[in-house]
């Protein structure tokens, strides 16, 4: 490519001060704003700014290091488990800030759940997995209640059918694929507005990677999700909007298919195209 | 070409081999319609054979660069600029081995006159539309190389010369005809000739828009200037 077309087509390869495309979006369900992460001296954060949108699947891409699953953590407070990490900036769910201090982690964590990379159910029965939360914050009435939050959690993770006969059975008995569905019923069982999902599939074969998948898409058309990938086929499948993440700052956030197609940015599109240098 | 190098050092390999695939095509190309433009100004049959026999390669050619972007899409996973470029390697294969067909039938209609009747005819006007083709694409694959949009621009602009050069010809064949210096049969060849020369033309300014495709990401779907009128010739025009 001539220095002419480079020129017209892509910003240079340096990381940039402001992240290149569109930040903010017309229906924001959590804005972050400024945000800085420090683990004791170290930034892992720099200056984030990031619109996510309601009902909308977001993916957070880069390499290892980058930042986005520390920046994904700071959306429902996970970070405030490690003693050494600060936060700066504003992030609000609903436009109220999350880091105001009379917020309560708890309901937030119910709020914004999520899903680890590793599946992680409780040793307790699949039916006990499930109905943990809701009756913690009270959700059901009574056991009636229970049984059809349960069920229904079970449903639109697409479980039900599996473990329908066996809900009394350990939820650590299960396949890898079906913990993690297990896990994300669990995660919607308390009704989240925000599901976070820090690399949901990478312990997981092709086969429970794509009903994971299949499992986000009919997922987004009730919930916020955002989604910490290293996969960049599955970023391309399952978001509609990309973020891409470079040594803590958000260098460039898109339409996810533009991202993969013409990237705006020299980083962005060394990354996804596997050029590093 | 960008010039970072991919993580993947046999990637990396995979897209050389295909460029310079490609860069074989197009050479191939190029030399097929001068060597049918040298069967006009100096007609010898090994010519119009040569033609024939190289047109076998330039199937080939497409053919090994179908199976390499086929190979790379199901191994690579290639994304932004390489999808682009891979993408485009297909349909840049499939012009210039198009180019090569129309080569060799030009070849092959200048022997059927020159059979019968070598006598003065337009070659003058052939050999200058296909001299200039022949430079476009020489221009166009250098072009594909440097990822040269300027060029590559500039080359969809002449493609309007082409077309005014070729309608002279059209209205000259058909004015000998009309006189009866040409036959109705050559008339027919040497009109094709044309045409096949003004429709290499067209494959090289398809060549420019991929290109541009690579370069930039944005399909080219204005339309571009047009000056062959024949379409629209008739007996009081």
């Amino acid at each position: 490519m001539n220095q002419q077309g480079k020129t017209e087509t892509l910003v240079s390869a340096a990381l940039p001060d402001e992240t290149v495309g569109n930040v903010f979006v017309d229906n924001p369900r959590i804005t972050a704003r400024d945000v800085n992460v420090f683990y004791g001296d170290k930034q892992a954060i720099d200056r984030v700014t990031l619109d996510i949108a309601e009902k909308q699947v977001i993916s957070f891409i880069g390499p290892s290091g980058c930042g986005k699953s520390t920046f994904l953590r700071c959306l429902n407070r996970m970070n405030d488990t490690i003693d050494i990490c600060r936060i700066e900036g504003e992030i609000a769910l609903d436009g109220k800030n999350i880091y105001a201090p009379d917020v309560d982690v708890v309901p937030l964590r119910a709020r914004v759940g999520m899903v680890f990379q590793k599946p992680n159910p409780f040793p307790k029965s699949i039916y006990d997995n499930v109905a943990y939360g809701p009756r913690i914050h009270g959700l059901a009435a009574g056991s009636a209640e229970l049984d059809e939050i349960v069920e229904m959690s079970l449903e639109r993770a697409g479980l039900w059918n599996e473990v329908k006969d066996r809900l009394q059975q350990p939820g650590t008995g299960l396949s890898g694929g079906q913990q993690q569905r297990l896990c994300i019923a669990r995660a919607i069982a308390v009704s989240p507005e925000v599901i976070l999902m820090d690399e949901p599939c990478s312990a997981l074969d092709p086969i429970a990677t794509a009903r994971i998948e299949e499992l986000i898409d009919e997922l987004s058309s009730q919930f916020t999700i955002v989604i910490v990938t290293h996969s960049m086929q599955q970023a391309a499948r399952v978001s509609q909007r990309t973020a891409y993440f470079h040594l803590g700052k958000l260098v460039e956030v898109g339409e996810t298919e533009q991202m993969f197609t013409t990237p705006q940015h020299e980083m962005t599109q060394n990354y996804i195209t596997g050029r590093f240098g | 070409m960008n010039q970072t190098a991919h993580t993947s050092s046999a990637f990396e390999r995979d897209l050389v081999e295909l460029n310079e695939a490609l860069v074989r095509l197009g050479m191939l190309a190029s030399k097929q319609l001068n060597g049918s433009l040298r069967a006009m100004s100096d007609f010898q049959e090994k010519r119009v054979k040569m033609l024939i026999d190289r047109d076998r390669e330039l199937d080939e050619l497409e053919a090994e660069i179908n199976e390499r972007v086929l190979m790379i899409i199901t191994v690579r996973s290639p994304r932004a600029d390489d999808l682009r470029r891979v993408l485009a390697a297909t349909k840049a294969a499939q012009s210039l081995e198009r180019i090569g067909d129309y080569a060799r039938n030009v070849g092959k209609r200048t022997r059927s006159i020159m059979e019968s009747e070598p006598g003065q005819l337009p070659w003058d006007q052939m050999i200058e539309i296909g001299t200039m083709v022949a430079s476009m694409i020489d221009d166009v694959m250098a072009a594909y190389q440097e990822g040269d949009l300027e060029t590559a621009q500039a080359i969809r602009n002449s493609d309007l010369h082409v077309d005014k050069l070729h309608t002279n010809i059209f209205r000259h064949v058909i004015e000998q005809m009309d006189e009866g210096k040409i036959s109705a049969l050559n008339g027919a060849h040497l009109l094709f000739i044309a045409k096949n020369i003004e429709r290499m033309g067209d494959f090289t300014t398809s060549l420019a828009e991929q290109i541009m495709f690579v370069e930039t990401g944005v399909m080219i779907d204005d339309k571009r200037p047009k000056a062959d009128k024949t379409s629209g010739l008739s007996d009081e025009g």
